[in-house]
């Protein structure tokens, strides 16, 4: 370690100086695509035999240090064929690149935390290059993932989308981990990722893979389904000016909104070169559209996490609670209401009790407000980052990095959320070596002015009509009219009429007026500052991790890394999601890994075994291991065999969240801390269900444990009929363990367990445990892929996620279709002088049940088909686009009580991308 | 591979594509069962029945039919047939005829009493008086009874205020107030049933206030409750009470009579007990309580506390409607406002071991009252009359 250290003063002190050698000679050159003559940015050049390398800047020029002439560089870029060109003299050098559309060439990173083909990765490994988000249908980059084989891709509005692999999907997916540029970007307090909102603008995005299936041995805990690592693109390699612009329209047939709804995306991105050691970025991106709507105003039955829809709407349904109709959560039941009228005029009650008995359990709704009305339905989100890259040496980079995104958007958690004014931040420090990194990096979450909408529609209401006068209002009507001889429903339309006579509409000044009022105001129990529906949510995580490479001390033996890593998440919501009222909550926790790989038999087999401990504060520590086999059972044919752990700590809010969602009904984190607050050891809590059965069994809590994972996967992948066919094939199993769940249990407010029959005496609590079921899950997947004669790429896949042995009653969150398949065609030059190119994707998935916290329903299936085609000027370096997403402008949906999304059809301008 | 080929694959590739991305589903509906009355109502069925053509004629006289026709509302008709109805119109020197050719709304007198025969709920036979009365958090009188209301608004047109008819079953026997149902169900529809009784329900017009005030043998009465409502304020004055529209009372009221025997007795009592002689003390007493002005009277304050008077005179009522009919047939005791204040007190005897009803109270020493008149129906409760006051210690 100590000589280490030493290398990297010594390192650092010969950088800053400067020295030169005298004998060094500059090459300078630029490289051309042979088939259409133009430049090739940023491709790699290399002096063979040494450690220089270089990247062709946005007008294909590079220039080179080589020791000595004659020399030979080495010229290579993604899709181009290798080049080696031997240069004699100073002369500038012309460099003709070939395309190749070669598959399985690309290397990929993550499968094992080193460099490896594509093809030999011992686990299973998607990748999307910067070329393929180029060419791709789709509007923004994360709906690129949604093509890739076992993905599904939660849009819970225009710009949150949420991917997820292997099942256990949802807007706030904690079981599927994004890193990008290795910073894990799940928001701290409000748990989501953030990726899609806050990350890489589209045009800093250098690739993504994507893991699916369990890997926490690597990347720490969370990842329990799969990760995603995002890298953006580096200022030395891709330099100059880029930007594009799209405009489009998202509501062409207005049936979500009277205009057609504009569709703008700006992107910039400016990557400078300073000198051979120094070079920085800034990147820009600018969303605005009038998003998707969530419209479904079927009739929902809210039960605890067990809801379904029932039958009826708001004029047959005197209880009606929309699914995307917000405000008519606020109910009493029916019986209560009469027998409170009875209770003032008891000539009255034997009528009643007649009444009640014909009609015993339904509920009286207030009336609610849809989606459309009171969601700023204008997605704005704007983000800028960028890099301060400073080469150390040769081999050592130092980059401070930063992102910063803002703006408006809805999120479905456990109720729907206007995200207002969300401010994230991510900012790094990293210094990279082949052999090692560091990297400290923080997320810093403002919740802005972020409100729930659920409550704030209901507060609303309760503003400007309240509950007390409205419901007596209604039910002394309903009785009138029912004394006078109207129909039932008649009765209860005429008591709504009535009580809803001064109800103000939306659009109203008054109802503006009292819904900012809610939500500027927090959230939470506090007397002083409560009554509102806003976040004041500043949660920030701090990291470090390390990573050193020690295959230079044991490459007689093995091929060894070992890393670690420590986080702290500070919770700071003053109250208003967290039990923070008094100060911000600290969470610790700790990390290290160890992994050997051995390659044997003449490199055929290769195996890597590695091990990682973490500890929680809140939690016992936890040891993953995993296992990878692969054998090349001849050149470009691979099998893979893996056995995988994976788990995670519970969420921050999962641990911590304290959070009235009304109606008597509380969330609770799991640490003991909130039970003891309050007092489950001495107002014994019994569970809902049984009180509600009449016959209360007391609620007991075991310890509380992070869940966890085994997965074993087999595949294969391999190159087939003279290379143009890639075959991708994996299968695997998994089963987990403490999967973390949410239980219902309600504790006497008068703290006497014989008034639990007394609905108004019940609080009643929703608290996380860990299931004792084991629930497993199995699935597998095919892609191919093949290049058809003159430049045609064609794309098959198709795969399987199915759960199994799920006991009755219990909600797994497992949203995924039994089955989901992909097709596309493209080409991405072809026609007038190979300038053109087109893109085709067809995507189906089966339909399926969705269970979320908000609310659960079927999904029906959902085809979609996205095209593209492009124009490209060469010389200008320009290109243009025509595109759709959803072409057939089909409405669907990806997660239930989600927007419908319709069509999207833009037209874009790229220059230099 | 040739060009042709290659473009052939293409098209079919697409084509394929395109086909198969057939409609995504919207919003499913949700198919429940809401339930909806299906089947003939008993305005339907009354419409077409030979036997109640009058009624029906009444009915739709003032505009009543179109209500029990509703199917998404229930009805209970307490209907009278032909023959009974032909009597009734007789009482209002009218024929069948003549009352069909007044023409709609006339005679206006008579559109109350068919009103009172509409409840708007129904209550099939089996339900008469129902368990519904046990959920009564009416005063502890478990009076077998189900007080409902009719499509009869009482005046002042609040449409929750409503005259009450009290279906019951005592015995073998339903009723409907003193009505007896002598065919309960003869008419089932889908939205309800009707009832049929031998006499008309005249709902009652005057509060029990008045119509105590419009009998002088009860003078005593309403004096006792000024001397008891001393000192009371709002609706605990038992003078309010029985004037209050709303309120559903049962008054066992002791003529005049009755209270001079009580205060001659009590009035000699204390009289004698202050050294006068009994044969003026008598005399005396009996000059006192010549008037209902006894109970004014400040030099008898003393004697007749308002604590005591107003301790006899809540004896005498019960916190729910009993017609007689509605009253015990074997003896057992009822409970009576005095509970109120005096929870465990165990009520008056009802004494049904001789033909016709006797009370007997707590204090009475073995002296029956006798009930001389009953079912004086008004509109927030009944009264009937006994010859001795009750006394509750």
């Amino acid at each position: 370690m100590r000589k280490n250290f030493r290398n990297l003063v010594l390192t650092i002190a010969a950088g800053l100086c400067a020295i030169t050698a005298l004998a060094q000679k500059t090459i300078k050159g630029t490289v051309k695509n042979a088939g259409n003559n133009e430049r090739v940015s940023a491709a790699n050049v290399s002096v063979k035999g040494g450690d220089k390398n270089t990247y062709t800047d946005a007008n294909g020029n590079f220039s080179i240090k080589v020791a000595s002439l004659p020399a030979t560089l080495v010229v290579t870029n993604v899709g181009y064929e290798g080049q080696e060109v031997t240069v004699t003299s100073t002369d500038e050098v012309a460099v003709s690149l070939k395309s190749s559309l070669a598959l399985g060439t690309e290397i990929v990173v993550s499968a094992s935390r080193l460099p490896q083909r594509i093809l030999e990765s011992p686990v299973t490994i998607e990748r999307v290059g910067a070329a393929a988000i180029r060419n791709a249908p789709a509007a923004s980059y994360y709906d690129v993932i949604a093509n890739l084989k076992g993905v599904d891709v939660m849009a819970s509005s225009l710009t949150f989308k949420t991917p997820t692999t292997r099942g256990f999907n949802g807007s706030g997916n904690t079981r599927f981990t994004q890193l990008v540029d290795g910073m894990d970007n799940q928001a701290p307090g409000l748990n989501f990722s953030v990726g899609s909102v806050i990350g890489l603008s589209e045009l800093d995005v250098d690739n993504m893979e994507l893991l699916p299936g369990a890997s926490s041995a690597l990347y720490g805990p969370g990842g329990m389904n799969g990760t995603l690592l995002i890298n953006s693109k580096s200022p030395f390699k891709y330099q100059g000016l880029s930007f594009q612009v799209k405009t489009g329209v998202m509501h062409t047939d207005r049936r979500q909104r009277a205009d057609r709804g504009a569709y703008h995306n700006w992107n910039m991105r400016w990557a400078q070169k300073v000198s051979e050691k120094f070079a920085f970025k800034i990147t820009g991106e600018l969303i605005q559209a009038k998003d998707w709507l969530a419209n479904d105003t079927r009739n929902y039955n809210r039960n605890g996490t067990g809801g379904v829809l029932k039958p009826g709407d708001r004029r047959t349904d005197p209880g009606y609670d929309g699914v995307n109709v917000y405000g008519d959560e606020t109910n009493v039941a029916y019986r209560t209401l009469l027998n409170g009228i009875g209770a003032q005029a008891p000539f009255l009650q034997n009528y009643i009790n007649t009444l009640t008995a014909a009609n015993p359990n339904y509920l009286i709704s207030r009336t609610g407000y849809n989606e459309l009305e009171i969601m700023d339905p204008n997605t704005i989100n704007a983000k800028v980052g960028g890099s301060l890259n400073y080469k150390i040496n040769d081999n050592t980079e130092a980059i401070l990095m930063g992102y910063f995104g803002t703006g408006n958007t809805v999120y479905t958690g456990s109720e729907r959320y206007q995200l207002q004014n969300l401010k994230v931040a991510q900012y790094k420090f990293e210094i990279t070596n082949k052999k090692y990194y560091i990297r400290a990096y923080t997320t810093q979450e403002n919740s802005g002015d972020s409100y729930n909408a659920t409550v704030a529609a209901r507060l609303t209401t309760e503003l400007l009509s309240p509950s007390p006068v409205w419901f007596p209002l209604y039910g002394q009507t309903y009785l009138a009219q029912k004394l006078a001889g109207a129909s039932e429903q008649d009765a209860h339309i005429a008591a709504r009429t009535a009580a809803d006579a001064n109800r103000v509409q939306a659009s109203s000044a008054a109802f503006k007026n009292a819904f900012k009022t809610i939500t500027s105001k927090p959230i939470g129990a506090d007397p002083v500052k409560a009554g509102g529906a806003k976040f004041l949510d500043r949660s920030d995580l701090y990291a470090v991790e390390g990573q050193y490479n020690l295959s230079s001390i044991t490459k007689d033996f093995a091929e060894v890394i070992v890393g670690g890593n420590f986080r702290r998440y500070v919770l700071n919501s003053q109250g208003t999601l967290f039990a923070d009222t008094a100060a911000p909550i600290g969470i610790n926790e700790y990390g290290a890994y160890v992994q050997a790989s051995k390659s044997l038999l003449e490199d055929k087999l290769k195996l890597i075994v590695s091990g990682r401990y973490d500890k929680n504060q809140n939690f016992a520590g936890k040891f993953t291991p995993r296992a990878t086999v692969t054998y090349k059972v001849k050149e470009n044919s691979t099998v893979r065999a893996s056995f995988q752990t994976a788990y995670r700590f519970p969420s921050t809010q999962q641990q911590w969240i304290s959070l009235d969602i009304g109606s008597n009904v509380r969330l609770l984190g799991g640490n003991q801390a909130l039970k003891d607050f309050y007092k489950f050891s001495t107002n014994k809590v019994f569970t809902l269900a049984s009180v509600q059965a009449g016959a209360p069994v007391v609620a007991n809590f075991d310890e509380f444990k992070a869940e966890s994972v085994r997965s074993f996967e087999v595949g294969y992948k391999g190159l087939h009929a003279d290379k143009k066919l890639l075959v991708d094939l994996y299968g695997y199993f998994g089963q987990y363990q403490n999967f973390i769940v949410r239980t219902l249990v309600a504790q006497p407010k008068d703290g006497n367990p014989a008034n639990l029959g007394t609905a108004s005496n019940l609080q009643v609590f929703s608290v996380p445990v860990n299931s004792t079921s084991k629930v497993s899950t199995y699935g597998y997947g095919i892609g191919l892929d093949y290049r058809l004669p003159r430049n045609y790429n064609i794309s098959v896949n198709a795969s399987s996620d199915v759960l199994q042995n799920v006991p009755a009653g219990f909600i797994a969150f497992f949203n995924s279709p039994k089955y989901r398949t992909n097709m596309s065609i493209g080409n991405n030059a072809f026609l007038y002088k190979k300038r053109m190119g087109f893109n085709l994707t067809y995507r189906w998935q089966d339909a399926f049940f969705y269970e979320g916290d908000f609310a659960n329903g079927p999904l029906p299936a959902v085809h979609t088909v996205d095209a593209q085609v492009t124009y490209r000027l060469v010389e200008a370096k320009s290109t243009f686009k025509i595109g759709a997403n959803n072409l057939l402008n089909q409405y669907y949906r990806s997660g239930f009580a989600n927007p419908m999304i319709g069509g999207l059809y833009y037209v874009s301008y790229g220059y230099n991308f | 591979m040739n060009i042709l080929n290659n473009k052939k694959l293409l098209a079919i590739a697409v084509t394929a594509m395109l086909i198969t991305s057939s409609c995504n589903k919207g919003f499913d509906d949700i198919i429940g069962t809401n339930p909806t009355n299906t089947g003939v109502t008993i305005g339907e069925k009354l419409n077409v029945d030979p036997n109640y053509s009058i009624f029906r004629d009444a009915l739709i006289k003032y505009g009543l039919i179109n209500q029990i026709s509703n199917a998404g509302n229930a009805y209970t008709v307490f209907a009278m047939d032909n023959a009974t109805m032909t009597a009734v119109l007789a009482g209002f020197s009218l024929t069948p005829a003549t009352f069909v050719a007044a023409g709609p709304g006339v005679p206006a007198a008579l559109a109350p009493v068919f009103q009172y025969h509409i409840v708007p709920t129904s209550l099939p036979a089996a339900n008469i008086p129902s368990s519904y009365s046990a959920a009564t958090p009416i005063f502890p009188a478990n009076i077998p009874n189900a007080q409902m209301p009719t499509a009869f608004i009482l005046p002042g047109g609040n449409p929750l205020v409503r005259m009450s008819v009290f279906p019951a079953r005592n015995g073998a026997n339903a009723f409907a107030n003193t009505v007896p149902i002598v065919q309960p169900d003869v008419i089932t529809g889908s939205n309800g049933v009707i009832h049929r009784i031998p006499a008309p329900l005249i709902p009652p017009s005057q509060t029990l206030k008045q119509s105590i005030q419009a009998d002088p043998n009860h003078t005593y009465l309403l004096a006792a409750i000024v001397r008891a409502d001393s000192g009371q304020v709002g609706l605990n004055r038992l003078d309010s009470a029985i004037n209050f529209g709303v309120a559903n009372l049962t008054i066992f009221a002791p003529t005049n009579a009755a209270f001079q025997t009580l205060l001659v007795g009590a009035i000699a009592q204390a009289l004698i007990a202050q050294g006068v002689l009994p044969a003026t003390a008598i005399a005396q007493a009996t000059a006192l309580a010549s008037t209902p002005a006894v109970f004014s009277n400040p030099a008898l304050f003393s004697a007749l506390t308002a604590q005591t008077v107003r301790g006899i005179v809540v004896y005498h009522i019960l916190g729910a409607r009993a017609f007689s009919v509605n009253l015990p047939l074997a003896n057992a005791n009822l409970r009576t406002l005095l509970n109120t204040a005096i929870p465990a007190h165990p009520g008056f005897l009802v004494d049904r071991t001789t033909p016709g009803v006797r009370l007997l109270g707590l204090g009475n020493a073995g002296m029956f009252s006798n009930v001389t008149a009953t079912d004086r129906h008004a509109v927030n409760g009944v009264w009937h009359v006994i010859d001795r006051v009750m006394l509750p210690q």
